[in-house]
């Protein structure tokens, strides 16, 4: 019977289930509209979203404001199809590139983190749907409030300046880590901090020793001493700090990016150790036939799902340029290849 | 005088721009990229016997590591701003006409796209290895490729892109470009580009980091 958090749950634990659950990190709110006929305007929506498409959850976020002053916001400029709005990566000038820039910034508050989502998404949870508690990016906002460029050079030249920021950054969301696991509401948690790309690391191991995997370990720590089960999500090749990312108390890896890894290639050397999610190429959910995502979707159930342990999703998340009808039928191929 | 290049070279490679600099810490107290370029400038070498013999081998290690993975984003922009700080002593030369680049390319972020990591790390390691780079940012449309193509028509073009809905948009550059200049070379590159993408839309090549670009391009002169 659906949804069932348990045993999404329970496969997040590398168990396995009677289903192979459905997994994604966003679905963009076009997507979601023109799935259920209506905007998406309220927590209400997200869970009727969730419950028809046929997810076991629903993920939420605190809301936070982390440039409170709104330092380096461009003019509105007329998107094109939407896609000049896909600014994740802020590469270009950085807004903190020195101490003094760094004392004039303003970080929010944790007392200013509003957490009535959380408080607010019992009422409305249908029998069986849980709740994961997704934030993310300290090692990535690191980055972005310097710019990729000037955190580079800063690496070598201002370790301090790196290292302060970053450890500003890592507090403030511990905390909302803290919230998270000890809120009863919440059944999972959710921590995305992308440290690789198709091709390789962002950075070398060493630099991801300094800025990031202490975090990730204090909040693998957390959920453990919660029994929540941890979720990581970074895209990219990563071979090399596998070891590191279970050592960190990571219960299950998304999205498993296709250009990067392939899946029963990671199922076979980590999946006694690893739940899987995802793996269905994004770029195929664009332009591939409805056919060719099918196949897909059933071959990852084949290779990463037998013993459990695998969510079926996309190799990232859904974008509003996702060709529809495959989302659909990503969604309709889980359903029909992954009943045990 | 070769002890000087590879001393430029080392100098390159591991980032160390100037004798303040106080990165990486073995070098530290030694004369930087600058000294080093005006000291062989000052000697006689020509600008062109530097770039080819200090420039181009250091980062073409350090883009080599890049490229199996043993060296990282970081380490390439610290390479590329010791080799920044060379080209500038070398620059006037260049543009003078003294001394000659191997050609112009164009780069750019396609229409729609505002990421521009990538497009400036090939750009820092392709004018490493002598090439005249003419960036023409992010959100660049086909005309405005076009445009740039009439200012240097012997120029090759290189095209970005993040996303795979930006990435789509390449195939209209190619088909715009290739229409009225069909012998400009036009390379890809990006994290959703793939080589079956570069043959489907008649660009001339995808390479996932900017050195194999720079060895396919050096194959080809040779």
């Amino acid at each position: 019977m659906r949804p069932d958090i348990f045993t999404l749950l329970k496969t997040l634990r590398n168990g396995k289930g009677d289903f192979v659950p459905l997994m994604e990190l966003g679905v963009h709110p076009k997507i979601k509209e023109r799935f259920l006929g209506h905007p998406i305007q309220s927590l209400q929506d997200e869970v009727e979203f969730s419950y028809k498409a046929g997810y076991d959850y629903v993920k939420l976020q605190p809301i936070v404001d982390f440039n409170p002053q709104k330092l380096g916001a461009q003019t509105e400029e007329k998107p094109l199809d939407g896609t000049l709005s896909y600014n994740w990566a802020h590469e270009g000038q950085g807004l903190i590139t020195s101490f003094d820039d760094l004392e004039r910034y303003v970080f929010p508050r944790a007392e200013e983190i509003d957490y009535s989502r959380f408080e607010q998404i019992k009422q409305y949870l249908p029998e069986g749907m849980g709740v994961i508690g997704q934030y993310g990016d300290i090692f990535t906002m690191t980055w972005e409030l310097m710019g990729m460029e000037a955190f580079s050079l800063a690496l070598f030249e201002n370790p301090e300046l790196v290292k302060t920021l970053n450890s500003i950054l890592g507090n403030i969301e511990l905390s909302m880590f803290e919230y998270m696991v000890q809120s009863d509401v919440v059944d999972a948690i959710w921590y995305t901090d992308d440290i690789a790309f198709s091709t390789g690391l962002l950075v070398s191991p060493d630099v991801l020793h300094s800025y990031f995997f202490p975090w990730l370990k204090k909040i693998g720590e957390m959920a453990k001493a919660a029994d929540k089960p941890f979720i990581y999500h970074t895209d990219g090749v990563l071979w090399d700090v596998f070891e590191d990312i279970i050592a960190c108390g990571v219960n299950a890896l998304h999205p498993i990016e296709p250009k990067a890894m392939n899946l029963a290639e990671v199922k076979q050397k980590y999946g006694d150790r690893l739940c899987l999610i995802g793996a269905v190429d994004v770029d195929l959910l664009c332009r591939g036939s409805k056919e060719e995502v099918e196949e897909t979707v059933r071959h990852n159930i084949e290779v990463a799902a037998y013993n459990g342990g695998y969510c079926v999703g996309s190799g990232n998340s859904i974008p509003d340029y996702v060709n529809y009808e495959n989302y659909l039928t990503l969604l309709n191929a889980s359903k029909k290849y992954g009943t045990f | 005088m070769k002890e000087l290049l590879d001393q430029l070279s080392l100098c390159i490679e591991k980032g160390k721009v100037d004798q303040n600099s106080a990165y990486p810490p073995d070098l530290k107290g030694q004369p930087g990229a600058s000294e080093l370029t005006a000291q062989l400038l000052q000697n006689g070498i020509s600008p062109n016997e530097i770039l080819e013999k200090a420039l181009m081998p250091g980062m073409k290690r350090i883009g080599d590591k890049f490229g199996k993975g043993l060296a990282f984003i970081p380490d390439l922009l610290i390479a590329a701003k010791a080799m920044k700080a060379s080209m500038a002593l070398l620059k006037p030369y260049f543009d003078s006409g003294v001394a000659q680049r191997k050609g112009i390319f164009i780069l750019g972020t396609v229409r729609g796209d505002l990421h521009d990591i990538g497009k400036n790390l090939v750009g820092m390691v392709l004018e490493g290895n002598g090439w005249q780079i003419v960036d023409l940012g992010v959100n660049v449309s086909a005309e405005s490729f076009l445009k740039a193509l009439q200012e240097h028509p012997d120029a090759h073009l290189g095209l970005s892109a993040l996303l795979t809905t930006t990435m789509l948009y390449m195939e209209e550059i190619v088909k715009t470009v290739k229409t009225t200049h069909p012998n400009t070379p036009i390379f890809i590159g990006g994290a959703p580009v793939t080589q079956e993408f570069n043959r489907k839309i008649g660009a001339d090549g995808y390479f996932p980091d900017p050195q194999k670009l720079v060895n396919f391009l050096e194959a080809q002169r040779a």
